[in-house]
């Protein structure tokens, strides 16, 4: 029995993608409409610069 | 490894620490006041002295092109009568080399100074902080061929010189450097590959002083024909603003607690940083490729790595960091909307505003102000330096222009370090 997932890939999907632009490129060869969200993980997600951001954190 | 244990912090010290930084820089002013030889007016420069742009490396280290600058300087001041006597006594540590940045000095490119070079004095007289400048020659800057370019360097101490000197006596002793960068950022110069307005407005500004000045009609044509058909001469509005830059930056240094970039700098090896709350050491991490274009000769492979004390000019938030303003520069990052994007980055890795440079192509929005190291790495955004390409091997003068980015390895060490120091 096709579930949730398999019914919403079989209508028109919009994707939201965050990060990795090469995503983007092959959705988009396909038709699919995407909006690129430039994010990186913070600190490059090094444990050691993380923590000591943490404990220097900036204001919003 | 072995978690480090850190203490608690309050975060509002850091934030009250950086207002104060980014409050001085935005409130400090930057006057011409004189032009003198280095020896004469920086405290503890020496006669076998030879500075040079970037943090500190050791000669062996050294980029080849730097390398010739230095040599150059040192041939240019007598201190050798050949280029292998030169770098004999500079190993021998009979020529001392330093950086710029150790004497309030900053240069372009190579930026090779010697004791006899004129350099201009910039004051700000609200944090009572003194800065100098040697200008870009082609010899010293790029280590262009010494016989083509040491007429340069005669021409400016003999000439180029006493007339500045004269024509800041005529105007007061003092001439706004501020105020004529502001105008030009307006005007299509982004302040630091493009300074056309800049110049036309540092002329007009002077030229009646100039022509007051007593020296004779034949002096003054050969100073106007400098600044109008010389890579030096055109680029001279540079000096001035990378002294004003210094200046200004120099009032955020050495605020305890502070994270914020007070100097950004390269030596074609690596590419230094210094951060207000971390004194005068320099966390570098490699200088980068510079991209963008080359002129009919030249390829990027022929370019040396990202080199110059220029980027004092971005430390302070122009430069690159206001890109958008100019439509023509915008062009080094893909177009208008490029730049218009990296100046918004360039909002978010800052912690202020000033509301005396303004991008009119961003409907005169303020200048960023603050590069915050906690920011750059939080966000993994990193500045980028809009100069000039050097030729890797020296010889030539400037080859191309273009874009090179800060690397991200230098705000780390940085950062490792405040937490230790603070933490």
């Amino acid at each position: 029995m096709p579930n949730e997932g398999h019914r919403i890939l079989k209508r028109k999907i919009k994707v939201i993608n965050i990060g990795i632009p090469t995503f983007v490129e092959s959705l988009r060869k396909q038709g699919v409409e995407v909006i690129e969200v430039d994010w990186k993980p913070p600190a490059g997600g090094d444990e050691e610069l993380l923590r000591i951001l943490e404990k220097l954190k900036c204001g919003p | 490894m072995e978690k480090a244990a850190y203490r608690k912090l309050d975060p509002e010290d850091i934030e009250k620490a950086n207002q104060k930084a980014v409050m001085n820089m935005i409130e400090s002013e930057a006057y011409l006041v004189d032009i003198q030889p280095a020896i004469k007016v920086i405290p503890g420069f020496k006669y076998d002295l030879i500075t040079h742009a970037g943090p500190p490396i050791e000669w062996d280290r050294m980029a080849k092109v730097q390398k010739v600058a230095i040599i150059n300087a040192a041939l240019a001041e007598g201190l050798a009568d050949s280029p292998e006597k030169a770098e004999k006594l500079i190993k021998r540590n009979e020529i001392l080399i330093a950086p710029n940045h150790d004497y309030n000095l900053v240069s372009g490119m190579c930026g090779a100074t010697a004791a006899s070079f004129p350099v201009l004095v910039i004051k700000d007289p609200i944090h009572e902080n003194t800065a100098f400048v040697w200008q870009q020659t082609d010899i010293t800057a790029f280590g262009d061929k010494f016989e083509k370019g040491i007429s340069e360097i005669n021409f400016v101490k003999e000439v180029l010189a006493p007339v500045i000197r004269g024509t800041i006596k005529e105007m007061g002793n003092k001439i706004n450097i501020k105020e004529i960068m502001a105008l030009g950022l307006q005007m299509g110069d982004e302040l630091h590959s493009r300074f056309d307005a800049t110049l036309g407005i540092f002329l007009l500004k002077i030229s009646s002083a100039m022509l007051s000045t007593g020296f004779s009609k034949e002096e003054l044509k050969k100073v106007v024909e400098y600044f109008v058909t010389s890579h030096g001469g055109k680029w001279y509005p540079g000096n001035l603003t990378m002294g004003a830059c210094k200046v200004m930056t120099m009032s955020a240094e050495n605020i305890k607690m502070s994270t914020i970039v007070t100097v950004m700098s390269r030596n074609g090896v690596e590419f230094g940083i210094r951060v207000s709350g971390l004194g005068k050491r320099w966390f570098t991490g490699p200088a980068g490729r510079v991209t963008g274009f080359t002129f009919p000769g030249y390829t990027h492979d022929d370019a040396a790595p990202d080199i110059g004390d220029s980027a004092i000019i971005e430390t302070r938030g122009l430069g690159c960091m206001t890109i958008a303003a100019s439509p023509s520069q915008s062009r080094f990052l893909g177009g208008l909307q490029e730049a218009i994007k990296h100046v918004k980055d360039m909002y978010r890795i800052t912690v202020g505003r000033d509301p005396m440079f303004r991008i009119p192509t961003m409907d005169f929005s303020e200048a960023p102000v603050g590069i915050d190291i906690r920011k750059v790495l939080e966000l993994n955004i990193v500045p980028k330096i809009t100069t000039g390409m050097a030729h890797k091997e020296g010889g030539h003068s400037i080859i191309g222009a273009g874009v090179a980015e800060a690397p991200i390895e230098a705000f780390k060490k940085a950062i490792i370090a405040f937490a230790r120091e603070y933490l």
